[in-house]
């Protein structure tokens, strides 16, 4: 009976555990209410492009050596949120769904197009809690589709006792999502603004 | 011929008498089978149709009726259009065509630049599950026990075999219980320090433009949420 015990214990540790037991960690891929009070919209036409590989973007960082495995789908609420942060932040928000051109903005009359990518996912698990953090590269082109500004932006949420609750790594991680998106919505605003000043002034 | 001769049929009447009846008809307003006798020039020997038909031609009535409905379906067509429209715009010069289409949390409307070939294609969020509730980061708070916030989000579908272990342990298949932990010893302590500086992250070179860290109740609220820039490249090249 040991003997059997132990034998099926080591197939199942050498079967590879993360495929029997960890953590799926699937963000409610909502924005807080707290965002829309933190954002006004500004009365700009702005185009979003989000390349596909932000949608499939996922992360098996279990952010230590004896952690549980864990599997964060990133893409899958940073897209959602991406798309409400930008309804929120500008009044005329179009997302493009094909590859952009120069032709197609012209056509429509659009001055401004962001495109947001994923460059990194940082996890740490301690004993205390967890700490997540996304960044992202950020490029703001404009009609002619020539970089107007191009940088990083990047969320953490770093809080305690995060996998003791239920939803709790999954809010954290739509809580470093939000993080991320409220620092590009700010970040292009103001860009945008000031070059709408420039031309005006 | 008899004593009383009736009166001739009005088409043999002479050209002369025959239009002058047609014009009485006319102008008495006779209807098809609506002629009153006598008439002044006696009843005729053909039934009462016949003395309206002389006073009206229904071809010509039909023809009218036909062009007035022509033009007014024309119109009605061209005003009101009510036939199947497409409900996007087609940009035939780029091959796109803009689109409605709505959040598929939140439900707010946005528009959308999809390829002609392919409207479906690029769409994020044909395969997403509609509609979610708005998470609430007090949840993320030390102090808050669990259950005390609600959460009604997706959750881990993944079981843990800790039982498995743990049923192991105790038919003594195994000395001690080996059970993942999801902890770390030895690592940074909690906190900022573990991501202190996230512009550390950014390339060399570059200069952090904003850095927000907050704490949405100090005296309150024990989780941090930081958010941070930094600027790569500025200025607009020019052709």
């Amino acid at each position: 009976m040991k003997h059997h015990g132990s034998i099926l214990l080591l197939s199942l540790c050498l079967a590879g555990c993360a495929t029997l037991f960890g953590w799926d960690i699937h963000a409610p891929g909502m924005l807080s209410s707290d965002f829309s009070k933190q954002i006004q919209p500004v009365p700009v036409r702005l185009a979003l492009y989000l390349p596909p590989e932000v949608s499939a973007y996922e992360s098996q960082d279990k952010g230590g050596r004896l952690a549980d495995p864990q599997t964060y789908h990133v893409g899958e609420a940073f897209s959602p949120m991406a798309l409400e942060a930008f309804q929120e932040g500008f009044e005329e928000f179009i997302l493009m769904e094909t590859e952009p051109s120069a032709q197609i903005l012209k056509q429509c009359g659009i001055p401004y197009l962001a495109v947001v990518a994923i460059t990194d996912f940082g996890n740490k698990v301690t004993l205390k809690g967890q700490a997540i953090a996304i960044q992202t590269e950020v490029v703001l082109y404009n009609q002619d589709l020539y970089p107007v500004i191009h940088f990083q932006a990047s969320g953490l949420s770093d809080a305690e006792k995060v996998f003791a609750k239920r939803g709790g790594p999954q809010v954290n991680l739509n809580a470093a999502i939000e993080r991320c998106l409220l620092a590009i919505v700010q970040q292009l605003q103001d860009s945008v603004l000031q070059r709408e000043e420039k031309e005006n002034g | 011929m008899d004593s009383q001769e009736r009166a001739p049929h009005p088409y043999l009447l002479p050209k002369g008498e025959k239009e002058r009846k047609k014009r009485f008809l006319f102008l008495c307003g006779a209807r098809r089978g609506q002629v009153k006798f006598p008439l002044p020039w006696g009843e005729p020997a053909c039934p009462p149709r016949f003395a309206v038909e002389a006073g009206r031609t229904d071809r010509g009535k039909g023809e009218g009726k036909r062009i007035f409905l022509g033009i007014f379906l024309l119109i009605f067509l061209l005003v009101f259009q009510p036939l199947p429209t497409y409900t996007s715009e087609v940009l035939p010069e780029t091959e796109t065509e803009v689109l409605v289409r709505e959040h598929p949390k939140t439900g707010k409307p946005y528009i959308s630049i999809v390829s002609v070939y392919d409207p479906e294609g690029g769409n994020l969020f044909k395969d997403s599950l509609k509609g979610g509730v708005r998470p609430d980061y007090r949840l993320l708070d030390r102090t808050t026990k669990p259950g005390e916030i609600p959460y009604e989000g997706p959750v881990s579908d993944r079981t843990k075999v800790y039982v498995l272990a743990a049923s192991l342990a105790t038919l003594g298949a195994v000395g001690s219980a080996v059970v993942p932990v999801a902890a770390t010893t030895g690592s940074a302590a909690g906190g900022a320090g573990a991501y202190a500086a996230a512009g550390a992250a950014v390339s060399a070179g570059t200069v952090s433009t904003a850095w927000l860290k907050t704490r949405p109740d100090p005296e309150k609220d024990d989780y941090v949420l930081e958010s941070s820039t930094a600027v790569v490249e500025e200025g607009e090249k020019t052709k």
